[in-house]
C-alpha cells in the first residue's frame, strides 16, 4: 500500500497500479488514511517554501490584498494574478522567438528582435512586435498589450489586441483571457481583452472554438465573432476587419536596406580588375583593407593570383572573383563582436555558385571544396573560438565552431545560381550560444521576418570569444562570384534587396 | 456608508485567497503533480467565480470549494485521458470526509513538520529540497547526487513516510 502510493505520488505508477490504488482507497478506511497522511505530507511539501527556508519568504502577490472585501475590478485584477501565478514556480523557459519590432516600448527590460522569449509575463506599451511561439504560431502585437507565455502553444492575454496566423502545424494553439479561451483550428483571428476582462474574438479566416462558462463549445468561421465576458457568458458582436492598422508594418520598407543599420557591409563596389588587397578598403564597418590570409598552406601555389584580388561586374552586380584553387582572405572589424554578452545578430553573404559541366565534375573532385564567412577571435583566443558558416562541396549548409565542432544539414542546395546563407549568432551571457543557418537559392523569397525553419543549428555550443575579423574562404575547381557581406542586428536588414524574382541562370 | 450593495463576487477574493492554500493541497491529495494541480487550481477559481451568487455566506467556504475542485479534478481527469476511473464521486467523496477531519488543525501540523523535517537526516532533507522546492526531476537529481533514480524514488517514499510518523506522533502529545 505505502508502495503503491508512493508510485502514485511521484508520478510512476502504471494504469493497472492506479486502479488498484483507488479500489484499495474505496474499500478499505485504513488505507484512505494512510494515503491522505502521505499526500497530504506530500502537498505540503510541495506548496509551502516556507518550509525550506530560514526566513519567511516575500508573501506571494496575493497575499497583499488581504482581507479587504474587493469591488469586482480589483477582484479581475486578482484572478488575473491567479492565472499568472499558475506556473510561478516552473522556471522560466524559451518558448518563443521575438521577429520583428516597430517603435516598440516594452515595460521592463526590452527584448531583443531575433532573441528567445521565456515563459512569463511579456508587456508592450507602444508600438508593434511579432513573435512566433515554438509551436509555430505568429502573434502579432500592438498599443498596449499585456500577455504572459505559458509554453510553445499557448499564451494567456490579460489587456489588448492581438493578432494571431496559426499555420496548420500549430492547430490547437490557445489563447486563455480572464472569461475563457480561444482554441485555434488553423486559422487567422484578432482577440482582444478590455479593461473590464472581457475578451473579443473574430476569425479572420478559418476557424476557432470558444467554449464558454456553461461548457457549450462555439465555433466561429470566417467572418464571425463573439465576445466572452469574465463571468464566461458569451454576447453576439460584429466581428473586426483587418484594416490597414493591422497591417504587419506600418512603415513599409519595401525591401529597402535601412541606412546606417549594418554593423558591417560589403558589397566589392571596386573598379574592374586585378587589385592589391592593400587597396580595397570599401564598405562600412571595417578597420583597415583586406588581406590575404597567410594561413600555413600560405607558400603554396593553389593560387597564381594569390596576391591579388580580381573585381568584376556581372549582370549588373559587382563582385569579387575567387579564383579556382584555394583563397583565404581576411578583413578586421571596426567594432569586434563580443560572445560574452547577450546579443542576437545576423550574418549574410550572397554570392553566385558555379555549376561544373557533368564530364568535368567526374575528373574534377575536391572533397574541400568550400566556401565558408568564419568569425574569427584574435589568434592567440583559442582555436575554438570562431562562427564559420559554409556549404561544403555536396553543397550541403554546414555551422563549424570550437575545436571540429560541425553542424552539417541534411539539405541540398542548388549550384548554377545565386545564393544567399544567412546566420543568425545569438550570443548570451551565460548558458548556451546558439548559431541557425540557412542558405536561399535565387527566387526563394526570404521573407519579412526570420523563417520558422533554419537548414541547421547548432547544441552545446559555449563561446566566449570576442570576433574581431571576417575570413572569407573560397576552395573549389571553380570560380565565384562574391557579391555581398552583411552583418545587422535584424533579419531584415541582412536579407533587405535579396533579388526574390530574379532569373534563376543568367 | 457603502456606495453600492455589496455584491456576491465583491467578497470572491477574499474567501478564495484564505481558502487557496487548502484547496490547493486537497487537488494535491488526489493530483500530486504540482503543474496539473495549479491548472485545476485555476479551473476551480474559474467556476468559483462564475456561480459566487450560489454561495451561502452563512456556510463555510472551503468546504463549498473543495466540491467545486472535486469537480475540476474529474474533469482534468476526463481532459488529460489519464486514470479516469481513479477517482468517481464515491471515492472522492469518502476522501474529502477525510480530509475535513483532518484538517482540523492545520496550523499545528505545519508546525510539526518543519520540526519532523529539521529532524530528517541532512541528506534525506537535502534530496526533499530538491525535488519539492528546486523541483527537479529524479533523473537530474540522480544525477547530481550520483545515485539512481531508483535509489531517489526510495529516498523520497521513505522520507514522506518517516514524515508522516514524526507528525502524528508530535499531534499526539499536542495538547
Amino acid at each position: 500500500m505505502k508502495e503503491l502510493a508512493a508510485r502514485y505520488l511521484d508520478g510512476t505508477a502504471t494504469d493497472a497500479e492506479v486502479m488498484e490504488l483507488s479500489a484499495r482507497l474505496r474499500t478499505d478506511p485504513l488505507a484512505r488514511d494512510e494515503y491522505l497522511r502521505l499526500a497530504a505530507i506530500h502537498a505540503r511539501l510541495a506548496t509551502d517554501p516556507a518550509l525550506w527556508v530560514e526566513h519567511q519568504p516575500a508573501a506571494r502577490p496575493l497575499r497583499w490584498l488581504g482581507w479587504r472585501p474587493l469591488t469586482a475590478a480589483a477582484a479581475i485584477v486578482v484572478l488575473m494574478a491567479v492565472m499568472f501565478w499558475r506556473r510561478e514556480t516552473a522556471p522560466a523557459v524559451p518558448v518563443a522567438t521575438l521577429l520583428r519590432t516597430e517603435d516598440a516600448v516594452w515595460a521592463g527590460q526590452a527584448p531583443l528582435e531575433g532573441g528567445r522569449l521565456v515563459t512569463g509575463p511579456l508587456r508592450l506599451l507602444n508600438g508593434r512586435a511579432m513573435l512566433r511561439l515554438d509551436g509555430g504560431a505568429a502573434l502579432l502585437l500592438r498599443g498596449e498589450v499585456e500577455l504572459r507565455l505559458d509554453d510553445g502553444g499557448s499564451v494567456t492575454l490579460l489587456a489588448g489586441e492581438v493578432r494571431a496566423e496559426v499555420p496548420e502545424a500549430a492547430v490547437g494553439f490557445t489563447i486563455h483571457t480572464p472569461g475563457g479561451k480561444v482554441v485555434d483550428l488553423g486559422t487567422e483571428f484578432i482577440a482582444s481583452v478590455n479593461r473590464e476582462g472581457q475578451t473579443e474574438v473574430s476569425v479572420v479566416q478559418g476557424e476557432v472554438e470558444v467554449p464558454d462558462g456553461d461548457g457549450v463549445v462555439h465555433r466561429l468561421t470566417t467572418g464571425k465573432a463573439l465576445a466572452l465576458d469574465r463571468r464566461g457568458t458569451t454576447h453576439p458582436i460584429t466581428a473586426r476587419l483587418v484594416d490597414n492598422s493591422w497591417q504587419p508594418w506600418a512603415k513599409d520598407e519595401k525591401d529597402a536596406l535601412r541606412a546606417g543599420r549594418l554593423l558591417l557591409h560589403e558589397t566589392f563596389d571596386y573598379p574592374a580588375g586585378d587589385h592589391d588587397p592593400a587597396d580595397l578598403q570599401g564598405g562600412s564597418g571595417w578597420a583597415g583593407p583586406w588581406t590575404i590570409f597567410q594561413g600555413k598552406h600560405a607558400d603554396q601555389p593553389w593560387s597564381a593570383k594569390m596576391h591579388q584580388m580580381e573585381m568584376g561586374t556581372f549582370e549588373g552586380r559587382k563582385a569579387w572573383v575567387s579564383p579556382v584553387g584555394k583563397t583565404r582572405c581576411q578583413r578586421m572589424l571596426a567594432q569586434p563582436l563580443s560572445m560574452k554578452e547577450d546579443a542576437v545578430r545576423y550574418v549574410s553573404l550572397m554570392w553566385f555558385e558555379e555549376a561544373l559541366p557533368p564530364e568535368q565534375r567526374a575528373f574534377d573532385f575536391w572533397p574541400m571544396a568550400n566556401l565558408m564567412i568564419d568569425l574569427r577571435g584574435a589568434s592567440d583566443s583559442g582555436p575554438g573560438q570562431r562562427v564559420g558558416l559554409r556549404t561544403n562541396y555536396l553543397m550541403h549548409p554546414i555551422i563549424e565552431s570550437g575545436a571540429g565542432q560541425g553542424f552539417e544539414s541534411r539539405v541540398r542546395v542548388a549550384e548554377g545560381r545565386r545564393l544567399m546563407m544567412v546566420g543568425k549568432i545569438l550570443s548570451r551571457r551565460e548558458g548556451e550560444d546558439e548559431v541557425f543557418l540557412r542558405v536561399f537559392e535565387a527566387g526563394e523569397p526570404p521573407g519579412p521576418v526570420e523563417p520558422d525553419s533554419w537548414d541547421v543549428v547548432t547544441r552545446g555550443l559555449r563561446l566566449d570569444a570576442v570576433l574581431d575579423r571576417v575570413v572569407l574562404e573560397s576552395i573549389g575547381p571553380k570560380p565565384r562570384r562574391i557579391e555581398e557581406i552583411r552583418i545587422g542586428t535584424t533579419w531584415r536588414d541582412v536579407v533587405a534587396g535579396w533579388d526574390a524574382g530574379m532569373k534563376l541562370h543568367p | 456608508m457603502p456606495d453600492h450593495p455589496p455584491k456576491p463576487q465583491d467578497n470572491f477574493m477574499r474567501l478564495f485567497v484564505a481558502s487557496e492554500p487548502e484547496l490547493l493541497r486537497y487537488i494535491l491529495a488526489v493530483i500530486p503533480n504540482v503543474v496539473d494541480a495549479r491548472e485545476v487550481l485555476q479551473e476551480t477559481a474559474s467556476a468559483l467565480w462564475r456561480k459566487m451568487d450560489e454561495y451561502n455566506p452563512e456556510s463555510p467556504f472551503t468546504p463549498w470549494a473543495c466540491r467545486f475542485a472535486s469537480n475540476e479534478i474529474r474533469a482534468f481527469l476526463r481532459r488529460e485521458q489519464r486514470h479516469r476511473r481513479w477517482l468517481d464521486e464515491d471515492l472522492a467523496e469518502k476522501l474529502r470526509l477525510h480530509q475535513d477531519q483532518a484538517a482540523r488543525s492545520p496550523a499545528a501540523s505545519v508546525e510539526h513538520l518543519r520540526e519532523c523535517l529539521e529532524a530528517l537526516p541532512p541528506a534525506q532533507r537535502e534530496l526533499l529540497r530538491r525535488y519539492y522546492f528546486e523541483e527537479n526531476p529524479v533523473q537530474k537529481i540522480a544525477e547530481a547526487l550520483n545515485r539512481t533514480a531508483d535509489a531517489v524514488y526510495k529516498t523520497l517514499q521513505r522520507s514522506r513516510e518517516a514524515l508522516a510518523d514524526c507528525v502524528r506522533r508530535r499531534e499526539g502529545r499536542a495538547p
